[in-house]
């Protein structure tokens, strides 16, 4: 398609259209293009990293202060305690041993 | 390639690609400079052992649909004249200042449908074969060919003889 345009009635017109530079009467290219650059630079002088080293460093912090007192003051209090039924750690009688028990 | 460079070679051939399609200077500024953003945005993770131009073109006419479909340009454009077309009140004195030619050449563009202009701008800004721009128009290499030489015809009308 593009030969038989080119080489047809529209030759000339096709040409215009082609050379054309129609930023011709704007100032972006050169605007944007030292724009664009010195975003790239800036990008570079800056890794994405190093906008997380704040929040490391938060989150640090937080693990060494504020979670010790909180878990020390939200801590259960587990003083119930059990009634001393001679088995000592291992917890309270079972079935079998209140049937294995003499009762009187 | 470096940014550098790609923004070079194609810059020309990208606002060609945009100021065809919506004629108004301002709003050509402002998506192109968006499409820039965007390649600038994904050239480290672009993989330079494919071929650039279709990641390149595929990015500028995405902008662009998504600039129509905010509303932007779409309602502002008119065929009626050339300061009509022109949202921002440019008039066709102050575009003549500019580059005449670029003047006439736009004006004559306003004449042509959304449609036709895409067609125009794809074919002479960006360089698409006739099969390339009937796979991304939806349209048949045919009517793509039909519809063309129909545009080139009512700007031929348009300029005049002593402009070709």
């Amino acid at each position: 398609m593009k030969e038989e345009l080119d080489s047809g009635e529209f030759a000339g017109l096709e040409r215009k259209l082609r050379a054309a530079d129609l930023s011709a009467d704007s100032g972006l290219k050169e605007e944007l293009r030292a724009r664009l650059l010195a975003r790239g630079r800036s990008e570079r002088r800056t890794p994405v990293l190093a906008w997380l080293l704040p929040v490391f460093a938060a989150a640090a912090l937080l693990l060494f202060f504020a979670p010790r007192s909180a878990r020390q003051a939200a801590a259960p209090d587990y003083s119930y305690g059990l009634p001393d039924d001679g088995y000592a750690q291992c917890g309270r009688r079972g079935l079998g041993d209140y049937q294995a028990a003499e009762r009187f | 390639m470096v940014f550098e460079e790609l923004y070079d070679r194609y810059f020309r051939r990208i606002y060609n690609y945009v100021r065809y399609r919506v004629l108004a200077r301002d709003a050509a500024d402002d998506i192109v400079s968006a499409v820039f953003e965007k390649v600038l945005d994904g050239f480290d993770d672009f993989d330079q052992a494919r071929p650039v131009e279709p990641w390149l073109f595929a990015i500028a006419r995405n902008t662009l649909n998504d600039h129509y479909r905010r509303g932007k340009v779409r309602g502002a454009l008119s065929t009626s004249g050339f300061e009509e077309v022109i949202p921002s009140g440019e008039s066709v004195e102050r575009a003549a200042e500019a580059g005449e030619k670029n003047a006439r050449l736009l004006a004559a563009l306003a004449v042509l449908s959304e449609a036709e202009r895409e067609l125009i701008a794809m074919r002479y800004a960006l360089d698409m074969s006739g099969r390339e721009m009937a796979e991304r128009t939806g349209l048949s290499e045919s009517n793509v060919g039909v519809t063309l030489f129909r545009a080139l015809g009512k700007l031929r009308a348009r300029l005049g003889p002593e402009e070709i």
